[in-house]
Order: structure tokens, then sequence, then C-alpha cells
């Protein structure tokens, strides 16, 4: 099977050409994010070698191709011939570029890590972050992809892109123009983009910037806001141990002697479980003087969080990971 | 033991001269009480959601023991869940204050274009709203009943975040969903006012924590729950209801605007968060009565000084509401709030809330 992709250019449409032998042909698969593109590749039939190696033959495929797509430069026809080529072993698998004159020098693209030009990857890069803050998902992803694709290190596409696009979020949160329906679509696509990303990004303690224990305490199961605070920790390159909702007050010290987690996070949306948040410091500090800990949620305040022994308090999901941070001072 | 000044009017009396926009001798106390009454008579807390004759003798004692009067409300807890044919956990814990549902009844779109309206006679909490109500009429209470905001409801339907992502993704669902509670609350309402055929004396109460700008934004209030909100009160209003209740909950400075634009009675009740400062709710609401706004995290966990002194703050500003103005908690009574710290606010209308 031979596999490739076609970034075509000023349309932005990636489109990927599958070719696989099927006795003395070969079938195609087109997908891509041209409609026109993926109905002209729905109606390809298979083809044999000779039918490409003929200029006659050829020049009725391009006729046809022509005929049914938008634009007479797009290149997926031609990747659909190389793409038998190489499948038939006619032709090595050898990169096409097209690379107009006076942006050689900053357009050398290449399919190794490190190749990339530096354009090229600030254009995925912000393609990535703009993908968050417009929350759409399925764009998200296919930058990740692309990123991926084009040799980007996982890490810093995760860095860069996704989370500087929660970021961004963060900042139309703080100005009252993102809400939590907003909110929510950002961090669907923040995570469509990192289930790309997350396995290749190279494992290791320096990689993460800090470990959070979070839940929401016993009685209340208003999570929301906490999975939202989740969100931005994992944008922020945080590891985190999310232990849900209406959590009994001893599994936090529990998972706490097992995770030995930088910060535990406790959330409470009712005034009556907020009570159970001052417990719960009492029982994490009696087992760790030095644990570390963020509270947030509508009843509490910062003079409530002090009062309870809190080490830190968030009024919002944005503020929760500086205050987290500020609260570790790793960064 | 402290003592009060002599009041001119009984409790009662001044809280019918406020809904009659008469003179007052004093700034009525109004608990907001729930939970906080059957705790404080012994009772479990889930009394408040599971038991109307128990619930109803609560608000009583503990209205006897803090010197009040006032319109009391039957929580059926998680309004909707039971009455759409879900199931609802009522608070049974330590930590525990509200009755929550257990599954989200509509669980895909499909779901929500198949809900119908229940028979509200027999729906859910429904019979136990009217016992409660019965208990009411008997004892010369205004009827009442709490039927939850448009959106409260449908997040109880649904769940917080798939109504949020529908808000997004599919408003024509969320549309689809407002549109059936709205008239599950229009059927309630001609349900408790055909039955006791005295619609002047009946106050439902729309508590509205979910449309707070904590949630969503103001457009989506205004898009979602402005319409269907304002085609509710305006339909229980030509029923003949001469007053209806709203609390406002939490942070919804950005919705002030758009709740101003719903009618509410003659007048209505508009009960406000900490987070709305009275100032700005008078702004609003010039012709209602205000209700509020002492923090209920604070008469929680503050001293009793702290709850005085807020106490005297929206005594001060409230008195000035050409409306009229009760004290009250911000939002419900916290059930296990420091009953000295409760106290206070009745304390601090005695040194601060002479009108006369």
């Amino acid at each position: 099977m031979t596999e490739v992709i076609v970034h075509a250019g000023s349309c932005g449409f990636k489109t990927i050409v599958v070719v696989s032998k099927e006795a003395r042909n070969f079938r195609i698969a087109v997908s891509s994010g041209c409609e026109t593109v993926c109905n002209w590749g729905d109606h390809l039939r298979p083809l044999s070698l000779g039918e490409i190696l003929n200029p006659q033959e050829a020049l009725q495929f391009y006729e046809s191709a022509l005929c049914q797509l938008k634009h007479v430069a797009c290149p997926v026809p031609l990747t659909v011939i190389k793409a038998i080529e190489v499948e038939a072993g006619a032709a090595p698998a050898k990169n096409v570029s097209i690379i107009f004159a006076n942006e050689r020098q900053k357009n050398f693209g290449g399919g190794k890590q490190g190749m990339v030009s530096e354009e090229r990857k600030r254009e995925i890069l912000d393609a990535i972050r703009d993908a968050v803050v417009r929350f759409e998902e399925d764009e998200c992803a296919a930058w990740c992809r692309t990123a991926l694709e084009e040799g980007l290190d996982a890490y810093e596409a995760t860095m860069e892109g996704l989370a500087a696009g929660m970021d961004r979020v963060g900042e139309l949160y703080t100005r009252q123009e993102y809400f939590v329906p907003e909110l929510l679509l950002c961090s669907d696509a923040l995570y469509a983009g990192l289930d790309i990303l997350r396995p290749h990004i190279k494992t290791g303690g320096a990689l993460t910037k800090g470990r959070l224990l979070i839940g929401v305490v016993e009685g209340d199961i208003h999570d929301i806001g906490k999975n939202l605070v989740k969100t931005m920790f994992e944008a922020a390159g945080w590891e985190i141990f999310d232990l849900g909702k209406d959590v009994r007050l001893d599994r936090f010290v529990e998972e706490q002697k097992k995770t030995k987690a930088d910060v535990v996070g406790l959330s409470a949306l009712m005034t009556t479980s907020m009570m159970a948040i001052e417990k719960v410091i009492g029982m994490l500090k009696a087992a760790d003087p030095e644990v570390k800990v963020l509270v947030g949620g509508a009843p509490l305040n910062p003079e409530i969080a002090a009062k309870f022994g809190a080490d830190g308090y968030a009024e919002d999901a944005v503020s929760a990971v500086r205050e987290a941070a500020s609260l570790i001072k790793k960064y | 033991m402290a003592r009060f000044r002599q009041d001119r009017l009984t409790e009662k009396e001044r809280f019918e001269a406020l809904l009659n926009r008469e003179p007052l001798d004093r700034v009525p106390f109004y608990m907001w009480e729930f939970s906080f009454a059957a705790v404080t008579v012994g009772y479990p807390r889930a009394t408040t959601f599971a038991d109307p004759v128990k619930s109803f003798e609560a608000f009583r004692r503990t209205h006897e023991m803090y010197d009040a009067w006032h319109y009391i409300y039957y929580s059926p807890g998680a309004i909707g869940v039971r009455e759409f044919g879900g199931e609802a956990k009522l608070p049974t814990g330590e930590y525990a204050q509200a009755a929550t549902p257990v599954k989200s009844i509509v669980q895909s779109e499909e779901d929500a274009w198949n809900l119908t309206l229940p028979d509200v006679k027999t729906a859910g909490a429904i019979p136990l709203v009217m016992e409660f109500a019965k208990l009411q009429e008997s004892h010369g209470f205004p009827i009442t009943f709490s039927s939850g905001s448009i959106l409260k409801v449908v997040q109880a339907l649904t769940g917080a975040e798939t109504m949020c992502r529908w808000m997004m993704k599919k408003p024509a669902v969320v549309h689809r969903l407002c549109r059936v509670v709205a008239d599950f609350h229009i059927a309630v309402a001609e349900h408790v006012i055909r039955a006791f055929g005295c619609p002047e004396r009946i106050i439902p109460l729309t508590a509205a924590p979910t449309e707070s700008n904590q949630m969503i934004s103001p457009k989506h209030f205004r898009e979602f729950s402005l319409p269907y909100q304002k085609e509710v009160y305006e339909k229980i209003l030509a029923m003949g209801a001469k007053h209806i209740n709203t609390h406002i909950c939490g942070e919804q400075n950005l919705n002030l605007p758009y709740w101003a634009e719903i009618p509410m009675g003659d007048p209505g009740i508009v009960s406000v968060g900490h987070e709305v400062d009275l100032d700005t709710a008078s702004k609003y609401f010039p012709d209602h009565i205000i209700v509020g706004n002492v923090e209920p995290a604070v008469i929680q966990t503050g001293k009793p000084e702290e709850v005085y002194e807020l106490s005297r703050i929206c005594i001060e500003k409230g008195k000035k509401h050409p409306g009229g103005f009760a004290l009250a908690p911000g939002c419900e009574l916290p059930p296990t709030a420091p009953p000295y710290n409760v106290w206070m606010m009745r304390k601090a209308i005695n040194d601060f809330g002479w009108y006369e």
C-alpha cells in the first residue's frame, strides 16, 4: 500500500491518496478536506499501470479529472499517478516539491524532524492554536497530525500550539468573552489534539510542569468547574490525577500518599460541602505538613480559603494554573 | 436576653404590607431557610425534600424561634428530574446539601426530541408540593410552589456539560428542551391555581442558578432563557397571580438588563446573591421588592460580627429601595449555619432596619 499526503497550497486543503494493488490493477482511495476532490475520488475506478504510463490513456484520466475538479492546477490527479507508479515499483517514493523562487530560502520543506522550515513550523503551530481558540475539534486534530507528519516535535506542538491556544482561551474567559460552553468546546479541541500528540511526546519528568491531584469533595457532585480546571492544567503540561466527584475525604489522603502530587486541588460548589474542604485540608496536612493545597468553587473566597488552611485559592479555572505554579515555584 | 425595639406590626402584617406596598415599621427578615429549618428542629436534611408535613412543621418552628414569618417553599429537590421520570438522590451525608439527579434523563438528541410533558397532577414531587400547599392554605400562609428556572430544569434533565455543548453545537435541541420545560412550568402553575382558586394568594418561586454568568454568557441567557422565562411569567400573571418570586442566583450582573424585561408582578420579588450589589439590583428592579443578600459562606464560616456588619450594609442599601426590601441570605441559608450567626441578621434589623 502506498499513502501520499498532498498539501495543495493556496486552497489550504489536505488530501490523502492511498493506492493498493488488486490483482493487475490498483485501487485508489482519496480522502480530502475538499468536497469536490472527495467526490471525484469516490468515482475513481481501479487503474492499471499500463493505463497511466500510456500517454493517450493518461490524457483521458486527466481530462476526466479536470472536468470534475474545481482547479486546473489541483495536484491531486498527479498524486494518484505517482502513487500508482510507486505502488507498482515503477518509480521510487520520492517527495515532490513545488517551491516559488522568491520563497525558496524560507520554504524548503522536508519530512524529517528538524527539516521543516521555521515559517512552516510557525504556520502549523498557529493553526493548532487557532483551532483550539475557535473550538474546531476536527481541524485541531488534523493540524496535529500534520505537525507529526512534517516532523515537528510533539511536545513543542503541544506547548506552542495546544497550550498556547488554551492560554488565549483563558484570556477570553477572563475578559468575559468566553464562558463555560465555549471553554468546554475549546477543551474538546484541545483533547482531540492531545490524543494525536501525546503518544509521541518523549516521556520524562523534566517535561512535566507539575503533578496535580484533584477532586470534588464529598457531598458535592458539581464537577464542571473541576473538569475545566483539569483541562487548563493538562494544557499547561501538568500530570493530573483526577479523583472525580463526591470524593470521600480520606480518599484524598490515600491518593496523595500514592501519587505524591505537587498540589492537591479541592473543589466545592455548595456551602455545606465547602465545610468538607476544611476537614480534608486538616487531614492532608496531618499526613504531610508540606503538602500544598489549592481550593476553589463558588462559595469560597480568599479569606475562607485562608481560614481553612489552604495554601492557595483560585477564583476560576484560568487562574488556577498560575496559582498552583506559584505554590510550587517551578516555572 | 437581648431587648429588641417594640414592633408596630407582626411579622405577618409586615410581609403583607410589603406585598401591598404599604408603609412598614422596619425591614422584614426573610430567612431562605429550607434544610436549615429541618436541621434546626432535629430532622434529617432530606426531610426538606421528602416529607411536606415535617417540612412545614420545621419551617413554622424555626420561624417561631427567630420571630420570623414569611412565605415558605417546599423544595421538590432537583426539580424536573423526578417529574420527567428520572431519579433524584436526596442529601444524606454530612456534607450534602442539595438533591441531585442520579442519571441524566436526556442522554441523546433523540431523547430530547422525544421528551413529552408529564401529567403534572401525578408527576414526581408535584403531589408533595400540593400537600404542602394545603398546609400553607390552612395556616394562612401564601400558597407557593418552587418551579426552578428554564435552564435549571434543562440542566437537570441533560447534565450541565451536555447542556453547554448543545447550546453551542445543537441550539435547536436546547430550544426544544426549553419549550418542554416552559410548558411544564405553565402546566404546574395552572394545576396549583386551579386547585386553590385564589391566584392572587399564590407566589411561585423561580430559582435560577444555571443562568449565572459563572456558567453561561448573557448572549445565551438572551437566547435560551429570556424568551421562555418571560412567556412563563406572562402566563402565570395572566392566570391571576400577583407576585412572582425570582431568585437570581450567583453572578448575574450581565443578565440583569434581560431579567428586567420580564414582568414579575405588582410587585414582583427579586432575590439576589451577594455577587449583585443591592444598589445595582435597585436600579434594574425599581418597582419590585428586593430581597438579599448577606453572603451565605460568611453566615456559615464568619464571626458573628462579620455577619452583623454585612447585614448592616445590606440593610442600609436595601432600605432606600423604593420597591421595598427584606433582609435575607444571598442564597439558601446553609443547613449547618451557626444559629447565632443567623440571629445576628435579626439583630442587625433591630439596630438598623427601622423606617419609623
